[in-house]
């Protein structure tokens, strides 16, 4: 009878609750067996009507059929059971009404912010956040936007008190915006600006690698007679603990990373390659990642193949180059709740199913140098678990009806839903 | 020849001229040699002239669609395993084994039909600026003056079913402009696009975008939500007294428009958001007499779904956008059922170039959120648009004697995995999925032709030029792109916001 009362008790408190009154989940006490599920790994693998165990916030049995003594069961009943989605490249909670300038903090003033740390700003309060995790979407990369050398990232989870609680990877690479090198014929200039672009902008380049040229020399000194913040903030890229995450989507733009991550032996990640399927076989002889902007995108010029944004993931998965897919932009933070529905557009154009899935949990933690802990439903892993009614990656059958984060339940109800309430209250509809 | 009536300093003033001889044109010896060593080498003539364009102008023919699911928007609902026959540009039939010796025999197996899409707000198809701010009442200019048929999101519109667009102008102002209504015939002249016997339409803006509240100073009437109120009202005032005024008075464009309005002869669609300015915009009707067609947007409509039903409204209405702005900050993914439920005739639309081409999966948001049945959701983008733009009796359901504007798709059209793989537009296919593979095979070959050509011109010794990408302007009448550091952003220095003019 108690294990009855239970959930309709928890339906009850949820709808009684504004979002303000909701809570972060409390740590896990007892562990959890999901069975009867169809469980995708995330690594292209699927066990059908399988069970996965997880305790203390670990994953520590899966596939296995047999129940478990001192376990709480939840019977799935042919639910799809995914690892959390990763947004590879985001700026969920640093801006809550990205047309109120005082709701945003992602862009900061300045030219080369190496030592910004987008951690220190992220609001685990922002009304999104609920709704972006409750499509899916538990973990996620939040990263500055300002200037030329933007910042640094940090991995997020979405279910905190606050960002201390929030964070993940905590400072796990450094953002670079590359210059722009084509030019743009007169009438779409803003005003004032440069009419060689291209040249200024190859100007602009070459301080940046005289800043990482000095940034060398200054990390090979013993010691410095003044610190400089930004040439510190600098120094994980030289030892490759931090990412090189270059946002950037023409070929010699990406050609022009290339060259920059050689120099300097830095770990690459290439950022919006829009043009990625242009010089698939120079990405992958020089073993560089790819997030790839939202495939939901126009392709770059008229004669491009129509739906080229849809199949860019295909071309970069058949040759072989780990990629993973991203919502970027300003207003990349509200739309993080259909990244699953980007990948799904990636497996009607080319992709398999599973393979859409890998590119936003298992390629993504790869990605973001965190996949020793989560990215797929393996033993050993964090508890970062979706379960829903249908194919999540189709707007069509996606019902998300449960979501754990270091096997925490979380709640999945936010602030639309709670609007949804109170109106269909009013006019009376069931 | 004579002449008279021709005017000197306001006199008139006759005149004769007699022919005496035929013009001898002197032989330009230099010209002729150089005509001579001029080889015309052209790429072929394509309709429009671009890439993706058709060397001929394709032609209707009977199609007969064998043996597919079909989503008739009717009273039949979802018919499975059914023929459509189309005959002259009209559904001609529908039923089990249909047949006609002339028609081209299209195989439905495992394909699903349904009704063109069609989208409500959209921006593409207009030659540059299209938004007229210069003061708060234009209702007197036309998107049907700029219409522009070679505009490459036309075809990729195509491709993802569309086969109707309500062009409309920007929301940089209280009363915007004239729209079009065009069907998506690619490789038509712009007069060939237009919609036929459809009626005029009116936009309208309320909030933010109107009170222009991005830019730092603000100095045209209205400023506020208040003001918009009286703008409308001045502006139907006006157009009242002019109404009235003898026969032989000046004529006025701007006014005779909303006297169209005012004789339920043009129709309003409105951009509008919250609940405050939906009631003011109502109630400024009410008093004027005449109903606001359609409320456009309207995030907020699921809060006064109640009075704009009394009203009379359509509402058409974006899935899922929020919080890019204040005045979207309550918007809700079940805004469009919430409106569905309290009797209202709802839409999704695009505003964006990108997502026309989804529109169909967008609508099964309202799946995905809601309780919303697939079959009311496909209609959000078919049959209820063409009802709100008055076009239901022509287009939007698959129903013997209405236009053939038809998508075939691989898969239930509300999945994420649906492709359209043909769709036909007055029985005529415009986009195929088979014919798109020969154009880009056509391109490719084209591009190989041009490059040849440069390179030959270089080694010919020509001056050379560093490459410039074809830029275009790109319309939106909403704040949700700030693509400063998205791709588009990155290469385009002027992503047009209409917003923000």
């Amino acid at each position: 009878m108690k294990k009855l009362l239970f959930p309709i008790a928890l339906l009850f408190s949820i709808y009684t609750q504004a979002q303000e009154n909701m809570h972060p989940a409390p740590a896990q006490t007892q562990a959890v067996a999901l069975t009867n599920g169809v469980i995708h790994i995330g690594n292209g693998q699927v066990i059908e009507n399988g069970m996965i165990v997880f305790s203390n916030g670990k994953i520590i049995e899966v596939g296995i059929t047999a129940p478990i003594a001192d376990v709480k069961m939840i019977d799935l009943k042919g639910k799809h059971v995914y690892p959390g989605i990763i947004a590879s490249s985001t700026n969920l909670g640093l801006t809550e009404v990205s047309a109120v300038r005082s709701t945003s903090d992602y862009d900061e003033l300045g030219d080369i912010n190496p030592s910004i740390r987008s951690l220190v700003a992220y609001n685990t309060d922002s009304k999104v956040i609920n709704t972006v995790r409750s499509n899916g979407v538990l973990l996620a990369n939040i990263v500055p936007q300002g200037g030329t050398i933007s910042g640094t990232s940090s991995v997020v989870q979405l279910d905190a008190w606050n960002w201390e609680a929030a964070a993940y990877k905590t400072d796990n690479g450094i953002h670079f915006d590359m210059p722009s090198l084509i030019n743009v014929p007169a009438q779409f200039r803003r005003p004032g600006a440069e009419e060689d672009r291209v040249k200024q902008s190859l100007e602009k380049i070459e301080s940046i690698r005289a800043f990482f040229r000095e940034a060398k020399a200054y990390h090979g000194e013993t010691n410095h007679e003044q610190v400089n913040l930004k040439l510190e903030a600098v120094q994980g890229l030289f030892n490759k603990t931090k990412i090189f995450f270059v946002h950037c989507d023409l070929v010699k733009e990406m050609m022009m990373a290339i060259d920059m991550a050689k120099e300097f032996e830095f770990k690459l990640v290439l950022v919006g390659a829009g043009d990625s399927w242009l010089m698939t076989d120079m990405l992958k002889q020089n073993n560089v990642a790819v997030i790839l902007s939202q495939p939901h995108s126009l392709p770059t010029t008229d004669d491009d193949d129509v739906d080229q944004p849809y199949k860019t993931g295909a071309a970069l998965q058949k040759a072989d180059i780990l990629f993973t897919i991203c919502q970027d932009g300003g207003d990349g933070f509200w739309r993080q709740r259909n990244l699953p529905f980007q990948a799904g557009t990636m497996a009607a154009y080319g992709l398999t199913k599973e393979q859409a899935l890998t590119s936003i949990t298992l390629n993504a933690a790869k990605i973001l140098g965190i996949d020793n802990i989560t990215g797929s439903l393996e033993t050993g892993k964090d508890a970062n678990i979706v379960i829903s009614e249908g194919d999540l990656l189709d707007m069509k059958s996606s019902k998300v009806t449960q979501a754990f984060i270091q096997g925490r339940e979380i709640n999945l109800d936010n602030k639309q839903n709670q609007l949804f309430e109170r109106y269909k209250y009013k006019y009376s509809i069931k | 020849m004579e002449r008279n009536r021709e005017t000197i300093g306001g006199n008139l003033l006759n005149w004769t001229a007699t022919k005496t001889a035929n013009q001898v044109v002197p032989v330009d010896s230099v010209k002729k040699k150089k005509a001579d060593s001029l080889v015309i080498v052209s790429g072929t003539i394509t309709y429009p002239f671009n890439g993706y364009g058709f060397t001929e102008t394709p032609k209707w023919q009977n199609i007969l669609i064998k043996n597919a699911t079909i989503w008739t928007n009717e009273k039949d609902g979802i018919l499975s395993n059914t023929d459509v026959l189309i005959k002259n540009g009209k559904i001609a039939a529908i039923g089990k084994n249909l047949s006609d010796a002339a028609a081209r025999i299209i195989d439905g197996t495992g394909k699903h039909l349904s009704a063109g899409i069609i989208d409500e707000h959209s921006h593409i198809a207009g030659t540059g600026g299209i938004n007229e701010c210069s003061q708060s009442v234009t209702s007197e200019v036309r998107i049907a003056d700029v219409l522009d048929p070679e505009d490459i999101d036309i075809y990729r519109q195509l491709s993802g079913g569309v086969t109707s667009s309500h062009i409309l102008h920007g929301s940089c102002n209280t009363i915007g402009g004239q729209t079009q209504l065009i069907k998506l015939r690619w490789g038509a002249a712009a007069e060939q696009l237009k919609f036929a016997n459809a009626d005029g339409f009116i936009k309208f803006a309320l909030g933010e975008n109107v009170k222009r509240s991005y830019g730092q100073s603000n100095n045209r009437f209205p400023d506020t939500r208040m003001g918009v109120e009286q703008v409308l009202t001045d502006a139907f005032t006006r157009a009242r007294d002019y109404e009235k005024m003898a026969s032989g008075k000046r004529r006025d464009l701007e006014l005779d428009a909303l006297v169209e309005i005012l004789n339920k002869k043009r129709f309003i669609t409105c951009h509008s958001y919250v609940q405050s300015e939906i009631t003011s915009m109502i109630r400024a009707a009410d008093k004027f007499g005449f109903t606001v067609n359609t409320f456009t947007h309207i995030l907020e409509g699921y809060k006064v779904a109640d009075k704009m039903k009394v009203h009379g409204s359509n509402a058409s209405t974006f899935s899922d956008w929020w919080s890019y702005k204040m005045e979207v900050v309550d918007a809700i993914p079940q805004n469009a059922y919430l409106m569905q439920q309290a009797g209202l005739n709802v839409a999704i639309n695009s505003d964006d170039p990108e997502m026309a081409r989804r529109l169909n999966q967008e609508a099964a948001k309202s799946v995905k959120y809601t309780s919303m049945s697939e079959e009311d959701a496909l209609k959000m983008v078919t049959l209820n648009p063409a009802a709100m733009l008055h076009v239901a009796d022509r287009t939007g359901s698959i129903k013997t004697g209405k236009d053939a504007d038809l998508v075939l798709w691989s898969d239930n059209p509300l999945s994420i995995y649906a492709r359209a793989e043909k769709t036909i537009v007055d029985g005529i296919v415009y986009y195929d999925i088979e014919k798109d593979k020969l154009l880009r095979a056509g391109i490719a070959k084209e591009r190989a032709r041009l490059i040849q050509k440069m390179n030959g011109a270089k080694k010919g010794g020509e001056k050379m030029s560093p490459p410039s990408p074809s830029y275009k302007e790109r319309n939106y009448c909403e704040e949700d792109h700030h693509d400063e550091k998205t791709f588009w952003g990155r290469i385009n220095e002027r992503q047009i916001s209409l917003d923000n003019q």
